[in-house]
């Protein structure tokens, strides 16, 4: 950033802060005389504070889309990589790291050969090197993952090397598994690109990141701007389209406003291997769970870390062709929330912590209060009847106030959904992009009904995320078992599971609100019509079925359909060429039959340093299942004591023989 | 194949121990045919000799003559072992696969002794320990300090100071607004 820049910079973060607080005073001045006749009350008093703190929290991303749509509108063109007309050769060398945590192996493996390819195509592909970090504890999936690995491995295709490495023991979860990449392998690497199971970058962008590392060394971390992408569900269609549609206006204003400032999502970004090593090394926050101990959600504070030590964390809205799926269905995606919740509320600790750089705090700030921002919408919503109430009966609609609280309304909408239009404007004024959005009936179209699945999804999610605050600040986590998912999509069962503790509460508080005043009902309305259809709502957005039909008729279409980027029909290539199942329930059986696949297990074992020892009771136990055929049955422990034992290895490879004496084994190890 | 140790391990008056050499060429892996004195191999278990002749197929094996002598040799070895020296955790089919092994090159005889062999990569393998991993490099990464509150916001001080900011606001701003109320 020039420093030029700086002064600019700064005075906009003011600006727009400033800006924020004063419209939510603005908004608190307005209704104030409505809420208070002559005394406040607790009521009063709460609605009064929350209605400041949401109308700020609103006006401030209001800003920062105003902000990007000003610079799409002053300078629209996103450099294609293609284009780019000084395109030295890099000369450092780049580890992909590709953590995994009993992913499907099939997605995980098409992604990576697309990846690999889209890098030959670049010719620079031995700058490069994939590392497949496992800490699968399925061991079915482990072998699946060391299965498909060799198969990689035995093909001498000119690529990318592939490295294998598991992990026994997940400690740390994925910031552990990235923290042992760096103090094993990291000495090798200039940079590294940690990426999800479902990332795809293409080679291009990989590539253009390492070049734009070596151009600045006082770079730590380049974030690219993932776009969510390939699910067929009408949910994450939703997704992808708002996605597409508005987030460039949104990452563009962010990006701009923190600057050097920036932050890190945990994936597809480049990092300074060595800063990271030696300045990143998290360590557990004082007290204990859920604020404190161990860091769950680490990007947002490694991004702290990366700062603090002098180094810039960069956004690059400019670079396309990094992409990620979304989840299919929405317990999924709830999910996932419950898990970034658990995370951003552990940030709460580092706000007021010492020597955390100011615009890493207003990071840790905003992702908490996307979480509990949900509670305090709820207890508005709850609260702010009760201040209203004997509005009407004193004065009626003819009174000022309540056409001011009306207008207030408006404009609080106005503030949520001016961003979308700014996508609109934007995707409208450029044809190939209209076109790429299915043209301007689509588009338009597309846009509507994302708004109201949106307005309908709100309430359930906001349910979710105060159910996820109030559970993690009790150390508890909400599970959903038996998530059998259909290949439609979600069943009637699991989604009754998962919502019928909204659809009561939707039904009673519509039932509440009638009793007391229909003009309640009204203003709930919003609210209880989400929650009380949130079970069919639900399985009709995690239906792939509509969102074939949805993609048929061309709605919810993003450019990226048209014009289908080269690692997604790679990887769709790799998906649908896929033989092997992802998940074999023989797969053990036929670990423990061929020779040469314990063979290089045990090299796997002894190169990453992963043997240890089963003990005796394990030993004797998988004696005793196999003595009796019983292989399938082995508990997963078992199985990864002795995946993880060369010597018990062999002992029962000729054990397994002994016992499959009909001809399975033979059968086997042709398979 | 440490045919030495494997003799010193057995008695000497077992007869007929022929071991079995493995020969791998570029494009598939033999034994040396094994000159079985006893030719007639009735008194071998039949299911014993069937499991050990598809272990050595398995194995890479192809040729008939090579995978039945191999198979002879290993089963009466084993009978042989566990006549002389009983051992309750291993059947004759297991010996006589441990074996066939042994000479296949799947294990070494260390390993089949039970003993520690965690230095010695496997034998029997595609994949060298370079094609896993590169070398491991150590580096320090050291734990940052995390979570140590700002002096002015310790524990005791922060609710004290938030409440009597609130308390201040609003004792200036209420007043105000009754003032301006039309009630």
């Amino acid at each position: 950033m020039p420093a030029s820049e700086k002064p600019v910079i700064h005075f906009a973060r003011f600006g727009l802060l400033a800006a924020s607080l004063v419209v939510g005073f603005f908004a608190t001045t307005i209704m104030w005389p409505a809420i208070v006749r002559n005394q406040a009350s607790v009521a009063d008093m709460i609605a009064i504070s929350l209605l400041f703190v949401l109308t700020s929290w609103t006006a401030l991303w209001f800003g920062v889309s105003v902000i990007g749509f000003a610079l799409v509108l002053w300078n629209p063109k996103r450099e294609p990589l293609k284009r780019r007309i000084h395109k030295p050769n890099p000369f450092t060398h780049t580890a992909i790291l590709l953590p995994v945590y009993n992913e499907d192996t099939t997605l995980v493996f098409a992604g990576l050969q697309a990846m690999r390819e889209s890098l030959g195509k670049t010719g620079q592909a031995d700058h490069f090197d994939f590392f497949l970090l496992s800490d699968s504890t399925n061991p079915d999936i482990w072998l699946a993952e060391e299965k498909r690995w060799r198969q990689l491995c035995r093909a001498s295709d000119g690529l990318s090397k592939v490295y294998y490495r598991h992990r026994r023991v997940n400690t740390g979860r994925k910031a552990g598994n990235i923290a042992d990449f760096c103090k094993r392998w990291g000495a090798a690497y200039d940079f590294m690109i940690p990426l999800d199971a479902d990332s795809l970058v293409e080679g291009e962008l990989l590539l253009e990141m390492v070049r734009q590392m070596e151009a600045n060394p006082q770079l730590g971390i380049l974030q690219t701007p993932p776009l969510p992408l390939g699910s067929s569900s009408l949910l994450s269609r939703s997704q992808q389209f708002i996605s597409r549609l508005c987030g460039p206006i949104l990452s563009r204003g962010f990006a701009w406003l923190t600057g050097a400032d920036g932050n890190y999502w945990g994936h597809n970004a480049i990092i300074r291997t060595a800063a990271f090593t030696r300045y990143c090394g998290l360590s557990e926050l004082p007290g204990q769970q859920p604020l404190g101990g161990e860091i769950l959600s680490h990007d947002f504070v490694e991004a702290a870390l990366m700062r603090r030590a002098g180094y810039e964390v960069r956004l690059a809205t400019d670079l396309v062709g990094s992409y990620e799926q979304s989840p299919t269905t929405l317990p999924e995606y709830a999910q996932r929330d419950q898990r970034w919740c658990q995370g951003n509320m552990q940030h709460t600790r580092l706000i007021v912590s010492r020597f955390i750089a100011p615009m890493n705090r207003f990071h840790f700030f905003t992702g908490m209060l996307a979480y509990v921002s949900s509670p305090l919408w709820m207890l508005f919503l709850f609260v702010s009847p009760l201040a209203f109430w004997g509005m009407r009966t004193r004065h009626g609609f003819d009174d000022p106030s309540v056409w001011s609280g009306i207008a207030l309304f408006a404009g609080i909408m106005t503030l949520l959904l001016l961003p979308r239009l700014f996508g609109l404007i934007v995707a409208l004024g450029n044809a190939e992009a209209r076109r790429g959005f299915g043209g301007t009936f689509r588009l338009m179209s597309s846009t509507a009904f994302e708004l109201v699945l949106s307005v309908l999804l709100a309430p359930i999610m906001m349910a979710f995320h105060t159910l996820f605050v109030f559970t993690t600040l009790q150390g508890k986590r909400v599970e959903w078992n038996s998530q059998h998912r259909t290949e439609e999509g979600l069943s009637w069962g699991d989604a009754w599971r998962v919502h019928r503790g909204q659809t009561f509460a939707g039904i009673a508080l519509a039932a509440l609100a009638y009793l007391l005043s229909p003009t309640m009902l009204l203003w709930l309305a919003p609210i209880v019509t989400g929650l009380v259809f949130s079970i069919p709502l639900s399985i009709f957005i995690s239906s792939s079925a509509w969102g074939d039909r949805f993609r048929r008729l061309g709605l919810l279409q993003i450019p990226e359909e048209t014009d289908v980027p080269d690692i997604i029909s790679r990887f769709q290539y790799h998906l649908r060429h896929s033989q092997t199942p992802s998940r074999d329930p023989r797969v053990f059986e036929q670990f423990l039959l061929d020779p040469q696949w314990i063979g290089d297990h045990i090299v796997s074992l002894q190169a990453t340093q992963g043997v240890a020892r089963a003990n005796l009771h394990t030993l004797q136990r998988v004696r005793w299942n196999m003595a009796r055929q019983r292989c399938s049955e082995l508990s997963p422990a078992d199985k990864l004591a002795l995946l993880s034992d060369p010597n018990a290895l062999h002992h029962f490879h000729f054990r397994a023989w002994s016992t499959l004496r009909d001809g399975k084994a033979e059968s086997h190890m042709r398979n | 194949m440490d045919h030495v140790r494997d003799l010193k391990k057995h008695p000497a008056h077992i007869k007929n121990y022929q071991p079995i050499v493995l020969e791998i060429g570029k494009d598939s892996i033999r034994l040396s045919p094994v000159r079985d004195d006893r030719a007639d191999n009735a008194d071998l278990p039949v299911e014993t000799l069937s499991l050990v002749a598809d272990y050595v197929r398995a194995n890479g094996v192809r040729d008939p003559n090579e995978i039945a002598a191999a198979a002879n040799g290993c089963v009466r070895r084993a009978q042989q072992l566990c006549e002389h020296t009983p051992d309750g955790n291993r059947t004759v089919e297991q010996l006589a696969l441990e074996l066939a092994g042994e000479q296949l090159g799947v294990v070494s005889s260390q390993t089949l002794a039970g003993e520690p062999d965690e230095s010695a990569v496997a034998s029997y393998k595609v994949l060298n320990l370079s094609d896993v991993v590169p070398p491991i490099e150590r580096t320090p990464m050291p734990e940052q300090p995390l979570g140590d509150l700002h002096p002015v916001v310790q524990p005791h001080t922060w609710p004290k100071a938030i409440f009597g900011a609130t308390r201040e606001v609003l004792s200036l701003v209420i007043p105000r607004f009754r003032l301006s109320s039309p009630d």
